[in-house]
């Protein structure tokens, strides 16, 4: 009977370690300006109050040393200069890999200096490439614009990743 | 024995018939308050054949399984005997081949009136090479310019892609809108 406890025990302890590679949790914490590239967007409504499109905006971010390149595929449907917006980061490191990321229940609120906003998301992973191809996790983004939408996003991203 | 009775049947027994109808006629007076009158409504039937005229896509996940990015496509179409312009702003986030769509669709008016979608709720099913794809879908009037300036309403899209992602879309947009000038 204590051998079969034994091998129990030694056979889980095995198994924990044989997954243990796979549910460990790497925290990755970057910030960055993004810089408006492109941009395809509209006014309407009523003196021109409403605005919607896309912002294209990239980024190098710094990552223990290594650098990132950050790509934003912005959609924004603002009223009177805040509200919702719908985004696709991508992430591409150094080795080439890619990790892909969306916004969650993305907000933009007007802050306190003229024409800036400030942003909050959460974020949800896509998918990857390369060293990142069967990642999973989550994070959360901010960012602040002091300028008006085309002007530079002061940003930071926390993400948790697994796998 | 005794048989298992539903909820809003059994609900719906207990009430008198006398009760149902001061509730149905109540009813049917809070809608009709409520709706617009059908006079002020404009139906917009947009049938487009949009090409794509710029691309940002990415692939990612096992074997490229999952796309995403934007796909700008452009189109004309004749509405009540106009010839108007048709832009999608489309962003996807396809698996194998299919999955949600979104994006702003914009149409130009030739007087320079824009009239604003957003399209919600879209879905994409294809077969895992994007080709040969069928989209169903909402839209929301997100505001315009000129006689669409106070505009707001709703609608659906509905449309097809023989190729794969990139290639022509023939697409129909049916639009109740509300506010035009």
């Amino acid at each position: 009977m204590r051998r079969m406890l034994a091998a129990l025990l030694l056979g889980g302890l095995v198994s924990l370690v044989a997954c243990s590679d796979d549910t460990e949790q790497t925290e990755i914490v970057l910030t960055f300006d993004l810089e408006s590239i492109e941009r395809r967007l509209q006014r309407v409504g009523p003196d021109d109050s409403i605005l919607y499109g896309w912002n294209h905006l990239r980024a190098t971010a710094d990552y223990d040393g290594e650098p990132i390149a950050v790509e934003l595929q912005a959609g924004v449907e603002y009223t009177n200069g805040a509200g919702p917006c719908d985004g696709l980061f991508t992430l591409t490191f150094p080795d080439e890999s890619i990790l892909a990321l969306a916004f969650v229940d993305c907000q933009s609120y007007t802050a306190s200096e003229v024409s800036g906003a400030r942003f909050a998301s959460r974020l949800r992973i896509i998918g990857g490439t390369g060293e990142f191809v069967d990642v999973r996790g989550s994070g959360e983004y901010t960012g602040e614009r002091r300028e008006e939408i085309g002007g530079a996003v002061r940003s930071r991203m926390v993400l948790r990743v697994t796998g | 024995m005794v048989r298992p009775t539903r909820g809003v049947p059994r609900l719906v027994r207990s009430l008198r018939r006398s009760t149902l109808a001061v509730l149905v006629g109540a009813g049917s007076l809070v809608l009709a308050a409520c709706d617009p009158d059908p006079a002020d409504i404009t139906v917009i039937t947009v049938e487009t054949s949009l090409s794509s005229t710029y691309r940002n896509l990415h692939k990612v996940g096992a074997n490229g399984r999952v796309v995403y990015g934007w796909n700008d496509l452009e189109g004309t179409a004749r509405v009540d005997g106009e010839t108007i312009g048709v832009q999608l702003l489309g962003n996807v986030e396809y698996v194998d081949g299919g999955g949600p769509f979104g994006g702003f669709v914009t149409l130009s008016y030739p007087d320079g009136a824009l009239l604003a979608l957003r399209v919600t709720e879209a879905t994409s099913i294809a077969k895992t090479d994007t080709s040969d794809a069928r989209f169903e879908g909402l839209v929301r009037v997100v505001g315009g310019t000129g006689r669409f300036v106070d505009a707001s309403g709703r609608g659906v899209l509905s449309g097809r892609r023989n190729d794969e992602l990139g290639g022509v879309v023939e697409m129909t947009y049916v639009v109740r809108v509300e506010g035009v000038r």
